[in-house]
């Protein structure tokens, strides 16, 4: 226990000391700050001054909440065109109206202006009209997340609609009453809500990914340069394997766990500093779902990133005994990298596909290389019952355990073999044997 | 206290690399442990400061099975390497720590060891600022900063100026006076002869010499005598040439001395008699092994067979 904490604390120190750990750490919090202050000190230099609009003659403007300045700015302008002059006319409220987002410009120029504005950057998309019950929606790039064709038809429905209206000889007074009717409605999910859960897990997920993928790595290195260096001809002789194992392995965990506190301690603290300037744009919502992540969630995923750290630290710590050159610990590691990418990309998949309770991913929520990402993923997305987390906990602890001690054995009998690298097969051989 | 290896197996896969090894070694005494390369050496070591368990056979201090929390060892090891990119005193304390001091007792030792050693100047350096005779002086402290009762050290002479030699020279002495038990592997026979006053010889992975080192001498068997003639080598070379011993001094400082084996010692009177009448003889005396003699003969692989029947009592 000594010993382990002497190693854990000289690892440590060793993070905390290097030079490229430090570096890193403090580019992405200034990275950090530099994004979420960049609304702050836009707004502080961006506005006034007045922007010429140079294209078409639009000949009716639409302008609810857009000032000319705006359109400048953000060149967010949709350009509107019918076959005819009345229609033209007769669609520009409701579009404006349903996309106040957007400047809308009625023009009543051809179809082939209004494609070609759009082709030509000057406008962010364009609607012409064919008929009273077609359109066509030009737009240069088609965004995932662009859902105007739905809004455009809701538009071309309720002039449809009125002008049926009008035909039948109702007020326009009273057809725009019979359309507007609100409805309310709430949504009651008495399990989780996957949408709003998907960011942070998502993002979760692949955290733990990426702290696997570069601390593992680390932990491989640092035993292949001790080795390479001959300090382990003296560290082996001084230290018991298993507190070397675990007292690497649990410091670099910390390290890890450090900078992710401070990386997303950053985005915390400096997302509340600029709130405001956020507002309501998409990205402060996903920023601010993040930060709502239930406390219960949080435990849970400090439980599995440990464990999971753990598990595959471990690993890695073994492989790179394994090693006489520090250059040959990228190509060691394959097989533990492909072990583990199982369980993250199930994890994706369930979460994008929707089918988190699967009995493929239940499967994975319980074996231990895939636990951490698939049981977390379940946990976040659904509703798993007490007894199967439990249980998942508990195989991943005892693997972890059981990992360490095996890496331990493994790398006494690796690190003083010197040379070729033994292959599987022989180095089960001198584990067992040893 | 008495460090004794009894019986001790080891096989690595089929390799049998250590066939029933037993020695001891006392405190305030220094213990050599020769043997050519790969012959075992670091095996045992191995396996006597606990790195793997022998399959066979006890590591017994006082007669006791050891106990490793108890009994302090240190190790210099052949292949020197510590952390090129960490300062000294940051991974000297690490080491001393590792073996169990605390950090405040662990940096008091270090400074009195690199002050000994004329180090204390590189104290908050990197090692790889140091040169490598400095470096392998910092990795000497690894090996007794923490105060063990067991000083193991594989080839400690290689690699230092005869200054630094000779400063390790002292160091080892007082280590030696201080009642401790000083284990030392080398193929620089010259300094074994110098501070061992017990060695084993290694071959195979069997003990085939062992004892007192002026025992040793001791008993070699007289049966060979050394002569010096300028006048008639030549002619002494054809008379004795059933018994002479071909290129036995070919190395040495004296080139032209010839070996003559004898029989039996009883035979020496006779033929130095013989020797001393015919010839121009300017010298004949009985050959006085030096330690490399008795290593390159017994741990030779065609001498394995004359190497085994000669038992030496200690």
């Amino acid at each position: 226990m000594n010993q382990f904490s002497t190693i854990l604390k000289f690892e440590l120190k060793g993070f905390f000391k290097n030079k490229s750990y430090v570096i890193t750490t403090v580019l992405f919090v200034v990275i950090i700050a530099g994004i979420m202050f960049f609304p702050r000190i836009r707004a502080a230099f961006g506005g006034g001054g007045s922007v010429e609009i140079t294209y078409g003659e639009p000949v009716y403007e639409m302008v609810l909440d857009a000032t000319p300045e705006m359109v400048g700015q953000m060149n967010e302008v949709m350009m509107l065109g019918a076959y005819d002059e009345e229609s033209a006319y007769a669609a520009a409220q409701p579009f404006a109206e349903l996309f106040p987002e957007y400047l809308v410009m009625m023009t009543l120029e051809s179809e082939e202006y209004i494609r070609s504005l759009v082709e030509e950057g000057h406008v962010a998309c364009g609607i012409f009209i064919d008929s009273q019950t077609s359109y066509k929606y030009y737009v240069q790039n088609m965004e995932m997340t662009d859902n105007n064709a739905d809004d455009a038809d809701l538009a071309m429905r309720k002039v449809a609609q009125l002008s049926v209206m009008e035909e039948l000889g109702i007020a326009q007074k009273d057809a725009e009453a019979i359309l507007g009717t609100e409805i309310t409605h709430q949504e009651i999910s008495l399990g989780k809500n996957q949408a709003v859960n998907f960011f942070y897990t998502y993002i979760m997920i692949f955290v733990l990914y990426m702290a696997i993928l570069l601390y593992g790595q680390m932990v491989a290195m640092n035993v292949a340069t001790e080795k390479s260096s001959r300090a382990m001809e003296l560290l082996i002789t001084s230290a018991k394997p298993v507190s070397m194992m675990f007292g690497k392995v649990i410091a670099s965990c910390i390290a890890g766990l450090v900078q992710i506190l401070l990386i997303f301690g950053g985005i915390f603290l400096f997302y509340n500093l600029n709130k405001p300037y956020w507002g309501g744009s998409a990205a402060g919502t996903i920023i601010g779902m993040f930060f709502n992540i239930p406390a219960g969630l949080l435990v849970y995923m400090l439980i599995f990133f440990l464990l999971g750290f753990l598990f595959f630290g471990m690993m890695f710590g073994a492989i790179g005994s394994t090693v006489s050159k520090v250059e040959d610990v990228s190509t060691a590691i394959t097989p533990a990298m492909i072990l583990y990418l199982p369980g993250f990309f199930i994890s994706i998949f369930s979460m994008t596909g929707g089918g988190v309770d699967s009995s493929l991913v239940r499967v994975f929520s319980f074996l231990p290389f895939s636990s951490p990402f698939v049981m977390f993923t379940r946990i976040a997305m659904s509703t798993v019952p007490g007894l199967e987390i439990a249980l998942s906990v508990v195989i991943l602890a005892v693997s972890v355990v059981l990992v360490g001690l095996l890496a331990a054995r493994i790398y006494r009998v690796g690190v003083l073999l010197y040379g070729k690298r033994p292959n599987i097969f022989t180095m089960i051989k001198s584990v067992i044997r040893a | 206290m008495r460090l004794e290896l009894q019986n001790i197996h080891k096989h690595f896969g089929d390799h049998h690399v250590l066939r029933g090894l037993s020695f001891f070694a006392d405190s305030g005494r220094a213990f050599g442990l020769l043997g050519r390369n790969g012959a075992g050496k670091t095996t045992t070591i191995r396996i006597l400061m606990d790195v793997f368990p022998a399959d066979d056979g006890k590591v017994l201090i006082d007669g006791a099975p050891i106990n490793y929390a108890k009994t302090g060892i240190g190790y210099l090891p052949e292949e020197r390497g510590l952390y090129p990119k960490k300062t000294i005193i940051d991974q000297l304390s690490y080491f001393a720590q590792l073996h169990g001091m605390k950090r405040a007792e662990a940096v008091k030792s270090i400074d009195y060891w690199l002050d000994r050693l004329e180090m204390t100047e590189h104290r908050n350096k990197r090692l790889d600022t140091l040169s490598k005779g400095n470096q392998q002086k910092i990795q000497l402290v690894t090996a007794l900063a923490h105060n063990p009762e067991i000083v193991i050290l594989d080839e400690p002479f290689s690699g230092l100026d005869p200054v630094n030699a000779q400063l390790l020279k002292d160091i080892v002495r007082e280590e030696i006076s201080r009642g401790k038990i000083v284990l030392f592997s080398s193929h620089q026979m010259n300094y074994i002869e110098e501070f061992c006053d017990a060695i084993a010889i290694l071959h195979g992975g069997e003990i085939v010499l062992k004892g007192d080192l002026a025992d040793i001498k001791h008993n070699y068997p007289r049966n060979k005598l050394v002569v010096r003639s300028i006048q008639d080598a030549d002619k002494i070379r054809e008379t004795y040439a059933d018994r002479i011993i071909p290129h036995a001094f070919e190395s040495a400082e004296h080139k032209n001395d010839l070996m003559l084996r004898l029989q039996d010692p009883s035979e020496k009177e006779q033929i130095m008699r013989d020797l001393t009448g015919r010839f121009a003889i300017d010298g004949v005396m009985v050959f006085e092994p030096s330690l490399n003699d008795i290593f390159v003969e017994y741990a030779s692989e065609d001498t394995g067979a004359e190497a085994t029947n000669a038992e030496v009592k200690s």
